[in-house]
């Protein structure tokens, strides 16, 4: 590859990397800081390898899609039982214990009652930042089918909420 | 921003400390400088690291499963590399809490509904085969997909096969290799109703068709079904709805961490299937440890996860974090110590890699109790330990740091 490349895979991961990587700590707690470097260097490694394929116009939900698939092939490759296994030793700078029994317990009950579809689409918007333009790149869907889908995942979000605060 | 919004940020786990790169520079240089490098190194290295994470602790040391003369049976010991206690990790319990669950240090009591053990119980070395190429190639055809293996990794780990119709089989060949096809979604039939769709026998008989032919040997068993309706106007227009099912590969009766699944279509087409590519080989009688003492390993991995001198990255708070359980740690501002007590377990076979890249069912107990929240709320969950007597297996310490305080996870 060229300088040409370089410099575009250069910018990318300054623009970018940052995302990328709290893209990943949301979905999966490494032990350490340098466990995270790794899945962000794996996806990394896809992006350079694959820098033809980027779209201009939808650089970093393209490469949270790459994320997305460094995520399943680690999970892939140790179990498929990712789904009853979620509990992870804490990386050392964590928010305290304290922070996390205090925090809301509705929404967060609410968040675990989603589908996970539901919960996907719902956590790309509120915590990555995804609009309905870069989520339907992440899906490989239009943007109006993105809009579709993360308003419902947001109405039964709203519904699971409001049920959880009468209990 | 609206309320629900505002109360969704409150609880990004990125939000409090996001992630910045140590060094960019470096980064970036790392790897447009290594155009040789391979995914594989790397790859495998992360793969090892989230193994030791997620799964039930067991990674095995360099060095090997020692075949020393365990306690005069002639049992080979397994040495097995604890990471950081992580033998004890909780399943969460579905489906009210889903995978999203509040770090808590656990304070383990058997209780009375426990069940007497079994002595002993096989564990099994599993055959994996030993081309993965010439296997996705095999498993392909199986799928009505033909067509030339590409190395899709470049380190000869992850193949793919995809045929004239788009319809394509992966087959990642690492840990216990996993095949997986996918169906081109301009074969898929639209636009039905999930009540148009194939009864769970018709599905529950492909799959058994399937296995057979696949011809690995494993049965399957705990079938979990369900229907899913997706809407694309870019790949495949209109919705496409599948019958969707997913078993636990059974050894001996016995259920595993191992699953098959399948989806077809209205037409009882298959649109996904995907599973393990293994078959049974040697087998092993271990004696195994008593469940009193399986809850008292529990117990000791978790006191050994916060240690007296952890380092703290956050002053305490001052707020007592202890709700009257028993805190062994003398750590002062780690995690709410919870009460569970344990009053229903099972056995079960988890996969464990030895040193000398063997794959093997090791017996695990699988423990179900319910713990009292702080807040005085209960909630269930399973938490799994390795079932072998101790005396056949050797642990090392890992010398990876774990944290002191707790995380939400989903």
């Amino acid at each position: 590859m060229g300088s040409q490349d370089e410099d575009r895979f250069a910018r990318l991961v300054r623009e970018h990397s940052s995302a990328v990587g709290n893209y990943l700590r949301r979905r999966l707690y490494p032990l350490t800081p340098s466990d995270l470097d790794d899945l962000v260097e794996e996806t990394l490694v896809v992006v350079w390898r694959r820098l033809d394929s980027v779209p201009a116009d939808a650089e970093l939900p393209w490469m949270l899609g790459v994320a997305r698939n460094v995520l399943r092939n680690a999970r892939r490759a140790k179990n498929r039982r990712s789904a009853f296994e979620a509990t992870l030793l804490p990386a050392s700078h964590e928010a305290s214990a304290e922070e996390h029994v205090v925090a809301d317990t509705s929404v967060r009950d609410a968040l675990a009652a989603l589908s996970d579809d539901d919960r996907e689409v719902l956590l790309l918007n509120a915590w990555d930042g995804l609009d309905t333009h870069a989520l339907g790149t992440y899906f490989v869907i239009s943007t109006n089918a993105a809009a579709v889908r993360l308003s419902r995942a947001q109405s039964r979000f709203r519904e699971l909420l409001s049920a959880a605060e009468v209990r | 921003m609206s309320d629900f919004e505002d109360r969704l940020a409150a609880l990004d786990p990125a939000a409090r400390q996001p992630y910045e790169h140590r060094d960019l520079d470096s980064l970036i240089s790392k790897i447009t400088t290594q155009p040789d490098r391979t995914k594989n190194r790397l790859w495998r290295n992360i793969e090892l690291k989230v193994a030791s994470i997620l799964i039930a602790g067991a990674m095995v040391t360099a060095g090997g499963v020692a075949m020393f003369q365990g306690a005069g049976t002639g049992l080979p010991i397994l040495a097995i590399q604890s990471t950081s206690g992580a033998h004890s990790l909780k399943r969460a319990s579905l489906p009210t809490m889903g995978a999203m669950q509040i770090y808590e240090e656990f304070n383990f009591t058997a209780g009375p509904a426990l069940t007497a053990t079994t002595p002993t119980n096989s564990s099994y070395e599993l055959q994996i085969p030993s081309s993965g190429s010439n296997e996705a190639v095999r498993v392909a055809k199986i799928f009505g997909v033909s067509g030339s293996p590409v190395n899709t990794s470049a380190d000869r780990v992850d193949w793919t096969v995809t045929g004239p119709s788009g319809s394509s089989l992966d087959y990642a060949n690492s840990w216990v290799p996993e095949w997986s096809y996918a169906a081109s979604p301009a074969t898929m039939s639209t636009d039905f109703l999930p009540s148009d769709l194939p009864s769970q026998s018709t599905l529950a008989n492909d799959v058994q068709s399937y296995l057979a032919k696949l011809g690995y040997g494993y049965t399957v068993s705990a079938p979990s079904f369900g229907t899913t309706t997706s809407t694309s106007n870019t790949t495949t227009p209109g919705s496409t709805s599948t019958a969707d099912v997913t078993y636990s590969v059974a050894v001996d009766g016995m259920s595993t961490d191992q699953y098959v699944s399948f989806s077809v279509d209205a037409n009882n087409n298959v649109v996904n299937a995907s599973g393990p590519a293994f078959s049974v080989g040697s087998s092993l009688v271990y004696p195994l440890r008593s469940l009193a003492a399986g809850v008292a390993a529990l117990n000791v991995e978790q006191q050994s996860r916060y240690p007296a001198t952890s380092p703290q990255a956050s002053p305490p708070t001052g707020t007592d974090l202890n709700a009257g359980g028993t805190n062994t740690s003398t750590t002062p501002s780690g995690p709410p110590i919870v009460d569970v007590t344990l009053n229903a377990d099972s056995l079960s076979l988890e996969t464990y890699q030895l040193t000398d890249g063997s794959l093997w069912l090791l017996p695990v107990y699988d423990y179900t109790g319910v713990e009292t929240k702080l807040d005085g709320s209960t909630s269930s969950g399973t938490w799994y330990e390795l079932a072998v007597d101790p005396s056949y297996v050797r642990v090392t310490n890992s010398t990876t740091s774990g944290g002191t305080h707790g995380v939400i996870n989903y």
